[in-house]
């Protein structure tokens, strides 16, 4: 029997997006949770798996991969899942959300979460925080102003993974109390997906 | 059946999907909006909401950010590898290019050539450096040994990844550090359709 595929990274880490993939498409996996800081990350048995020395990194055969979200459409595409749309023009579109994800939602998420939440109190910028969350508002408009066209989802009624790929950067909102009033469509879209378990399971909030 | 469609001119991140366009011998109409200049329009607005360029239009079918674009053009072509673990390696170069080496690169490249002059700080910009530079090991270090990222096979993966680098030569980076990366991009630029995407 082949072996499982094998997710590196624990709940701190950019590993979550993976997990939340794994749970919701029920694939079995093993999940070796190394902790990033405490220098697991960096023995020579994992930088012989990672030589970035990253998580998550995933294993599954002779594949070693890196990237989270990288990681989250290869999985898309390779185990069967109702999340990876079977229309190629959608399959396109939920590149370009994952893009989006990366390089436009991401780093100011990430900002505001170091300097709001991560972080050391002491630590904190509350200037960087600022700045981070007047960064995020219009990409926050954009999205909210795309679901209130598409519907339910960022596809349009079907969860796919353009939604689990845009909501798993943006997973930090509610801790760093993001004020959510001017986006109320995707408000709702993300409330929608912090309540499934899955999501909670991915994220150690169950 | 109209022809496809690219906005965003050549000193634009729609560069990198010119040069597929041009690797791939594929006819389309280019509007070479300026970045910033239009792209807020209503007009293009009606387009892509996001009022960013690159953006390919296909009839009413619309596409946004670069590197997806990208891979949408390369599907079915010989610059998307066969093997499903080269594809999955080819994806995961594409996010690499965008999530590690354009925002330390662009660090740089802003506070050397993107910024006019007065408003440039070499403080930050050897910031940048100092996080650019592992980011440039790890590269170098996949480099060695392979003519191209995925192999003896140029691919998507080479463009995108190459693409978000197209200011680096003017960014006055020390490569002497990075023998396999320098060469590998090289190569690349030698590549007349590259010259011609970045209108050189």
């Amino acid at each position: 029997m082949p072996a499982l595929p094998k997710l590196y990274g624990d709940i701190r880490s950019r590993a979550t997006r993976c997990l939340w993939a794994f749970y919701e498409m029920g694939v079995p996996f093993e999940h070796v949770p190394l902790s990033h800081g405490s220098g697991e990350t960096k023995t020579p048995a994992f930088l012989a798996i990672n030589p970035a020395g990253k998580t998550p990194a995933l294993v599954d055969g002779d594949l070693v991969l890196t990237e989270s979200l990288a990681i989250n459409l290869y999985l898309a595409q390779t185990y069967m899942t109702p999340l990876w749309p079977r229309d190629k023009d959608a399959q396109m579109h939920v590149l370009q959300w994952t893009f989006w994800a990366a390089t436009e939602a991401e780093p100011p998420a990430v900002q505001l979460a170091i300097h709001r939440v991560i972080a050391a109190p002491e630590k904190r910028d509350p200037a960087k925080a600022a700045q981070a969350e007047k960064s995020l508002a219009p990409r926050l408009d954009h999205l909210d102003r795309h679901l209130e066209k598409s519907g339910r989802y960022i596809l349009g009624d079907r969860f796919s993974f353009a939604d689990v790929n845009v909501a798993s950067v943006l997973n930090f909102l509610r801790r760093a109390k993001v004020d959510m009033t001017a986006h109320p469509h995707a408000d709702r879209w993300l409330r929608e997906l912090e309540v499934r378990p899955q999501y909670k399971k991915a994220h150690g909030f169950d | 059946m109209a022809l496809p469609r690219l906005y965003g001119d050549h000193n634009s991140r729609a560069n990198r999907c010119l040069w597929t366009l041009y690797e791939l011998g594929q006819p389309f109409e280019h509007v070479p909006m300026a970045s910033g200049v239009g792209t807020k329009d209503a007009a293009f607005l009606a387009i892509n909401p996001w009022g960013k360029i690159p953006t390919w239009v296909e009839d009413d079918w619309v596409l946004s950010e670069s590197l997806a674009i990208n891979l949408h053009l390369a599907r079915r072509t010989a610059l998307w590898p066969k093997p499903p673990q080269d594809r999955a390696r080819a994806m995961q170069w594409t996010m690499w290019a965008a999530t590690e080496a354009e925002p330390n690169f662009f660090a740089v490249a802003r506070h050397r050539v993107l910024r006019p002059p007065e408003r440039r700080e070499e403080r930050v910009a050897i910031e940048g450096e100092q996080a650019l530079r592992p980011r440039l090991m790890y590269l170098d270090l996949h480099l060695r040994g392979r003519d191209f990222l995925l192999g003896d096979r140029f691919t998507v993966a080479d463009i995108n990844v190459a693409g978000v680098f197209s200011l680096l030569r003017a960014s006055r980076i020390d490569l002497a550090p990075f023998p396999s990366f320098d060469g590998w991009l090289a190569r690349l630029e030698a590549r007349p359709t590259y010259a011609k995407a970045h209108g050189r």
